[in-house]
């Protein structure tokens, strides 16, 4: 209670300044007039009872200055008059206060523009809970369906996801996902309305996929194992931008039946609003479908075709899990299950599957195309805008010493 | 270096405490009060007097209120608050300690 009645009187001395300084004023003229009364009394003149009284008193200009002093305001006045004072002298001189504005508006303004787009795509997690427990297999960017020997893999065929999934007990959850989505459009087209046909961007997912990403549904489910099973209902999860723009945020599209490359498609649900998917993409999808619909509704041959590799994979581990010796056993694991391939089946082909390994890296901004693909130039950038302000500044400095 | 009656900081706040705790006091009544009591001996400085008060009050120990005096003027009266009355106590222990050990080494060597 006490230190809140303190604050309030401190800060009352701040706002009614006037009035404070008017009763220290009185305070001390009061006490002069007493001091006089009583100088007169003892039989001096007017006059000397007053100059008596001013002598006995000190001061007067310093005693209120010590008082207000015991206020504790005095930083906060002696900054604002430092600020008028540097206002005053901005205001004579609006030339070189326009080239300063805009100068340090320019320097900054680039900066804060980079550091945005660096921040976008080098520092930002996917929008998904605990992104810092997802790890993906793979380090680099190899694209999209591809066969043929390689020593660092990044990219799967659907048997090494399954067996993966099955023999890695450390990964809570194991997601795969299409590597080369973009390159595959849909044409979709809701069932019933007279709408036309359009091409849209479709991601072919693994069942588990929403699971392992932890996101829940903005409407209706998302896409479960059950789904991703050869022969079962196609279904397909619409994400909530595309629902939005493209369909008019209208809820009766759950359940409704869409027509995808010709074949019929019920729509489970509605992805969670900021969900773009698992990478940064200037096309991200707008349907997501289960892995097993694919060699019906994308008509491809390689789903399940072990030379074929078309997946990234990024998992869940659970807590405690040591992550260098997982790589390990993944790569062991990987580069046991290549050697039944016919990849590697040729003599050429067997040295380099001595050296067919993995590395697992942090999954928690997704696969990070964009990023490894502009890391280098995004961190030139940022340097150069840095540097930009520094001239900036430097450019101030010099004008400062022009002399005025 | 400092003149015979300058008081030490700490002794002036327990002379003002103690001067306005029968009943409230205007400065110049407490500056009067404390050179009479101390039979003219303690002189307190007006120039540290008025900060004193506003120290004391901003730690609210002490609240100054405007009201009249006998001779029908308006000045601003010092009272204890409950909080001050407590330092009050503080302080005069605090003195009686250490005149006491001043005391003992004065009188011993």
């Amino acid at each position: 209670m006490a230190w809140t009645q303190r604050i309030w009187m401190r800060l009352q001395t701040l706002f009614w300044r006037e009035r404070f300084v008017k009763e220290l004023h009185d305070e001390v003229q009061f006490h002069l007039e007493e001091q006089i009364a009583e100088n007169v009394a003892a039989g001096m003149s007017a006059e000397e009872a007053r100059r008596a009284a001013m002598k006995a008193f000190g001061n007067g200009m310093l005693v209120k200055e010590e008082a207000w002093d015991t206020w504790g305001w005095v930083w906060l006045e002696q900054c604002s008059q430092d600020v008028r004072y540097a206002l005053r002298q901005l205001r004579k001189t609006p030339g070189f206060t326009a080239t300063a504005v805009l100068t340090l508006a320019l320097g900054i303004g680039a900066n804060a523009a980079i550091f945005t787009l660096v921040n976008a795509v080098m520092m930002k997690n996917l929008p998904v809970s605990d992104p810092q427990m997802l790890v993906r297999i793979g380090d680099n960017n190899n694209c999209c369906v591809n066969s043929g020997a390689l020593e660092d893999y990044a990219i799967f065929s659907t048997e090494i996801y399954e067996r993966l999934k099955k023999n890695a007990p450390e990964f809570a959850d194991l997601a795969a996902m299409q590597a080369g989505f973009e390159w595959r459009p849909v044409i979709a087209r809701r069932d019933g309305t007279q709408e036309s046909a359009r091409s849209e961007m479709a991601e072919f997912v693994s069942g588990n996929y929403f699971r392992t990403f932890g996101l829940r549904p903005h409407t209706g489910r998302l896409i479960s194992d059950a789904d991703d099973v050869p022969g079962a209902p196609m279904v397909a999860v619409v994400s909530y931008d595309a629902w939005k723009n493209n369909y008019g945020s209208d809820p009766s599209i759950v359940g409704s039946t869409f027509w995808i490359n010709t074949k019929a498609v019920t729509i489970a649900g509605i992805a969670p609003a900021g969900f773009y998917g698992d990478r940064l993409s200037s096309t991200p999808p707008e349907f997501y479908l289960p892995i097993e619909t694919m060699p019906v509704l994308a008509n491809v041959p390689y789903v399940h075709d072990p030379d074929v590799v078309w997946l990234y994979m990024i998992g869940r581990v659970k807590p405690g899990v040591n992550v260098a010796a997982l790589q390990g056993k993944v790569s062991g694991l990987v580069k046991q299950w290549f050697g039944e391939t016919k990849t590697f089946s040729s003599e050429q082909d067997k040295k380099t599957l001595e050296k067919v390994h993995v590395v697992l890296t942090p999954g928690g901004a997704g696969i990070e195309g964009l990023r490894e693909q502009y890391a280098s130039n995004l961190r030139l950038l940022m340097g150069v805008s840095g540097l930009v302000l520094l001239i900036a500044c430097a450019n101030i400095a010099n004008l400062l010493l022009v002399p005025g | 270096m400092g003149k015979p009656n300058d008081l030490v900081q700490g002794m002036l706040d327990l002379l003002i405490l103690k001067t306005i705790a029968l009943e409230p006091k205007h400065g110049w009544a407490i500056a009067k009060r404390i050179q009479q009591m101390s039979r003219e001996v303690l002189q307190v400085q007006q120039g540290s007097l008025y900060p004193a008060l506003h120290r004391l009050e901003q730690k609210g120990w002490i609240k100054g209120k405007r009201a009249e005096t006998d001779t029908g003027r308006q000045a601003k009266f010092y009272s204890l608050t409950a909080a001050g009355r407590v330092q009050l106590e503080k302080e005069e222990a605090n003195w009686n300690r250490l005149s006491a050990a001043i005391d003992l080494v004065v009188q011993t060597s």
